[in-house]
Order: C-alpha cells, then structure tokens, then sequence
C-alpha cells in the first residue's frame, strides 16, 4: 500500500484572526514496504501529519491518495483504512482500558466487526509478535510494566491488520533497554511482517539505524526527505531548527574539522564510528591532513 | 540565625543515608500481604553542598523511590535519612524538608495547576505562608533564574515542555531550596528543550550552589554531574566520579547500562590497539585525545 500526499495543507482555525498553519504544502509519500522516519522538533507539525495519513483529519486543501483513491472522495472507506494505516499515538498505554491484555487486544479488531473468535486468534497473534507471554493475557493490563503496556498497546493496532504502521514517538519515557526492545521489535515486524513503517520521533539516534528514507519537518513542511546519509551531513540546519544529528555524524564531523580526513561521515553506531576512524588515522591522506592541519 | 555549628554542618553533608530500606507492599481486601517489593535495600550514601549528583540505573533499579525519599515523600522502613540536618522520620519537620529539597517530575503537564505562569510559581510560597507582599519577589526572582521572566502572564498550556519544565523549576526555587531533585526531568523533552532545562540546572548548581540530584537515562547527562551513584536493585552498585564509573564499561553492561558514545568509540578503538591517553567522557574529550594520538602516528 502506498499513500501519497499531493499538496497537502492543514489549518487550524482558518476563520481566527491567527489561522494556524499546521501543514502547509506537503508532497511526499510513505508505505510501499518503506521503513520511514519522521523527525521534528515538538511543535513542528509531525503528529498533524500522522493524523493525516490514515484520515483523522481531513486536508484544508491538497489531497491524500491511498493507492491513488482521494481517501476524502464519497463513500471510501475511511473506517477500514484505518485498520490498514495503524497509528499508535505518543503514551499509548494510557489508553489501554479493558479488564485484560486479551480483551484490550481485541477491541480493534472487534470493532472491525471480526468475530469473537476472529477477533481473539488475531489478538493472540499480534501479542506474541510483541512479546506477551500468554501468562500475561488474563492479567490487567494495568499490572503490567511499563515497557510491557507499550507493547500491549502496539498489539492492539497490530491485530487489525495494518500494511503501515505509524509510531508515533514509540520509544519516549522509556529507558535505554527498553528503548531498544521496542525498537527492535518495529525492526523484526517491518522484516518479517513486511509492514511498511513510519517512525515518528525526535531523536535522531533512534531513527538512524532502520529507516531507508528520513523526513525532518520544521514548522509545518518537510524541510528534508532523503536517506539518512543526506540529512546527517546536515547537521548544522538541524541544529539551527532545534535536531541534534546522531553522536556520531558530529563526532565526524568534527574530527574532519581538526584536519583528520578520509572517512565518509555516515556511521551511526560506535563500531562503524571507530572503524572510521581507526581506517582515517592509518591511511596516509589521514594523517598528511592532519599534519597541515596541525601547522 | 545560623550558628558556626549549622554552617560546617550545612558544608559537609547536605544530605545524609544510613542504611535505608524500603519495600512496596500490595494488600489484598482483608490486609493481607499479597505482595512485598523490595525496592532499596541497605542504601547508604552522603551528599555534599553544592554538588551536582547524577543517579543512573535501569527501570526498577530503584532509582526513583530513592529520589522520592529525599524530600519525605516517603519514608524508609528502616534506616534515616538526613536533609540538611532533618530526620526524614520527624513529622513536625516534613514541611521545612519539602522547602529545603524540591522535586520536579519527569512529566511537566502533571505538575503544573496555576492558569498563568506567575501563579504556578506563587503556589508553592504562598502555601508555605509567605506574606504576599514577599511572595511577588520571589516569584520574579525565580523566573528570571531561568530565564521565564517574559512568559510570566502566559498560560502554561502555551509553553514548549523545556519552558514548562523550567516553571517548574522555578516553582520550586521560590520556596528558596537547598536541594534540586530532578527525576528524569528531560525524558520527554525534545534536544533543545533537553538543552534549555539542563542549561538552567548547572547554572543553578554552579552559580548558586544549589545541590542538584539529577535521575536520568541519559549518560552523556550524567557525564556532566560531578559524582554518579549507579543503582541496581535497590542497592547502589557504584559511585565515583563520571570517569570513574564509565571507565568500568563492562561492569555497567551487567548492569544494563551503557558509557556515553564517546567513550564506546574510545573503548573500541583500545580494543583495537589504539590506545588514547585517558578515558574520554564527552565528545570534545574523544576528539582532542584521537588527535593527539594520530599525530602521534607520523
């Protein structure tokens, strides 16, 4: 599933005396078995656009396409576009509310109009892709830990079936550990489920290692969407809109600043980051460059 | 007021741990234990006026409990616990040890209730009875502390959450704290908002001396506190310095806790025979040491 937005603006309250424009002339398009991530600073109109993406909200003008249907024109379904565009918002354990894991689960589906026993195979199937032991599926889902609801909640949009999945910061509140099981989790369902993603967040560092493609928004347009190597080489008009590039690309950076030359500024983890650097401080051009640096 | 005595008292130990242990006990209807959490476990430790303390450890390590004791919003099942001379236990005291050490929380939208700036802030003093004539000083003394003086008529709701948190802040400032205990205050900031409310702390801490407590997951955060104390469950695993404690990189891995990236970087490249001159705990560190070292290489 692809969906293309086509000059697309929202505006908040376009008959106050200050219309917001929360969206102003967006073009882009995400789906198609894409792992995307999403970056801006808070405010800068990410989850606006989210809302847009499975028809929370409808464009002041522009137009969404789902697979080139307007999904604005008479009689779509926007009900079952948003079982196949899943969006789990920011804290979503704050809106689990049913007396157990199990049937938290399968309100989704549910409310599709799957039946019980439908309902309860595909909730079964969504936890145990996040991890929930069927210990757990009786249990409240309010006794569970944190990083446990989280998971629980990214199970309730799963069950539904979803061709892309958006998350909206998925990782916020969490510790590193916990950071990282949900992160991988995203990963494993974009490889195995082929589900395409769309990854909200405002760190760059988490974004950096899955996404093929990253979006950066900035008062309400995408100011960059481009692989990740394109928009790290950028890091100083991210810092200037309120981003940090990933440790990593400023380290770099930096270090090709003082004179050391010769790697490409794209590593993200530590290993390939010392790899680089170990490769630039061997090679010849390496320390020559650093040699007239120093003079 | 302050007597020789209180002000050697007040330079050594501002707060002061001895054996605390803590446990969460669920009850079923009759009262029955159902189940008992121990979530500190022996904890001893003494802080210094004017330090900045950084505690580190995974979900459940009990870092927060620990915090929460520190200014008597719970009390220790065994063991005390002195703030600036006060025993946590004393309930004639609990208010002159809410003043003395103030929290903020990692959530700003829970800890906020005035409708404008100005009045949040004013919340705090006017409970502790402060005459109002005071109370308006204090409260534009401690927004321009960080740097809030110009939304003080603003509606909380309008502010970026490092704003919000900073009001917070300032909340707690006018009710002229010793200790700042800040658990998680950044973790659901975005980086320029990180940036604002850390920027605010330090200058606080340094300037003025106020001892900060700072709870965090954040490593490069905690490489800037003078002293880490390293939680694992309920007990504190280490505490040294910043260096000290990223240094034993592979003892933190057992703990579930990583060393801020440069030091990763720094730690592979030794593995890989690059040996620098020193730990590196931050990047401008990382970066003048590989220097160094590849010029060194001619």
């Amino acid at each position: 599933m692809l969906l293309r937005f086509d000059h697309v603006n929202c505006i908040y309250d376009p008959d106050a005396s200050e219309p917001v424009h929360a969206l102003t002339d967006v073009s882009l398009s995400v789906g198609g078995g894409e792992f995307v991530g999403l970056i801006g600073h808070t405010g800068s109109g990410k989850s606006t656009l989210v809302q847009h993406m499975n028809g929370l909200l409808r464009p002041t003008s522009g137009t969404v396409f789902a697979d080139d249907t307007d999904i604005w024109s008479d009689r779509y379904d926007r009900k079952a576009l948003r079982a196949r565009v899943g969006l789990v918002f920011q804290y979503p354990e704050h809106q689990l509310f049913e007396t157990d894991v199990l049937a938290d689960v399968c309100f989704g589906p549910r409310n599709l109009g799957r039946s019980r026993e439908d309902a309860e195979r595909d909730a079964k199937e969504a936890l145990s892709m996040v991890g929930i032991e069927e210990a757990l599926f009786s249990q409240s889902p309010f006794d569970l830990s944190g990083g446990q609801k989280r998971r629980v909640a990214i199970a309730g949009v799963l069950a539904m079936h979803p061709e892309i999945l958006i998350l909206d910061e998925p990782t916020a509140g969490l510790d590193p550990r916990r950071r990282e099981e949900i992160l991988s989790l995203i990963s494993e369902l974009h490889e195995t489920q082929h589900i395409s993603i769309v990854l909200v967040s405002h760190s760059m560092e988490d974004v950096a290692r899955y996404a093929d493609r990253i979006l950066v928004m900035d008062n309400g347009k995408v100011l960059y969407d481009d692989p990740p190597a394109a928009v790290f080489a950028r890091h100083r008009e991210l810092a200037a809109i309120g981003l940090r590039a990933p440790e990593a690309a400023l380290l770099l950076s930096e270090l090709s600043e003082a004179g050391l030359s010769g790697f490409d500024t794209y590593a993200v983890s530590a290993e390939d980051t010392a790899k680089e650097i170990l490769q630039a401080m061997h090679s010849p051009q390496g320390v020559a460059a650093d040699r007239e640096g120093a003079v | 007021m302050s007597t020789s005595a209180d002000s050697s008292r007040a330079a050594r130990d501002i707060l002061d741990a001895r054996d605390l242990t803590f446990r969460y006990v669920r009850r079923d209807e009759e009262g029955q234990v159902v189940q008992a959490t121990v979530a500190l476990d022996g904890v001893s430790f003494s802080i210094r006026a004017g330090d900045f303390i950084a505690i580190i450890g995974h979900n459940g390590s009990g870092k927060s409990t620990l915090a929460k004791h520190l200014n008597a919003l719970l009390l220790p099942d065994q063991g005390t616990l002195f703030v600036d001379g006060l025993d946590t236990h004393d309930a004639a005291k609990i208010l002159e040890i809410r003043r003395t050490a103030g929290m903020v929380f990692q959530n700003p939208d829970n800890q906020i209730i005035g409708q404008i700036v100005e009045e949040d802030v004013a919340f705090g003093p006017e409970n502790l009875g402060v005459p109002t004539e005071k109370i308006l000083t204090r409260v534009e003394n401690a927004l321009s502390r960080v740097d809030m003086l110009k939304k003080r008529h603003a509606s909380p709701n309008k502010l970026s959450g490092g704003q919000k948190q900073r009001v917070s802040i300032a909340g707690i400032l006018a009710m002229k704290p010793k200790v700042l205990i800040l658990d998680e205050p950044t973790a659901m900031l975005d980086p320029s908002g990180r940036q604002e409310v850390l920027s605010a702390v330090h200058a606080l801490n340094r300037d003025e001396g106020i001892t900060a407590i700072l709870i965090t997951h954040d490593m490069e955060e905690a490489a800037d506190a003078d002293r880490v104390i390293v939680m694992d469950r309920g007990k504190i695993a280490m505490t040294g310095t910043p260096r000290e404690i990223f240094s034993r990189s592979e003892e933190l891995a057992t703990l579930g806790l990583a060393v801020p990236f440069p030091t990763q970087v720094a730690d592979l490249l030794g593995k890989q025979g690059v040996s620098l001159p020193g730990t590196p705990i931050n990047r401008q560190e990382l970066v003048a040491m590989i220097l160094q070292t590849a010029s060194a290489f001619k």
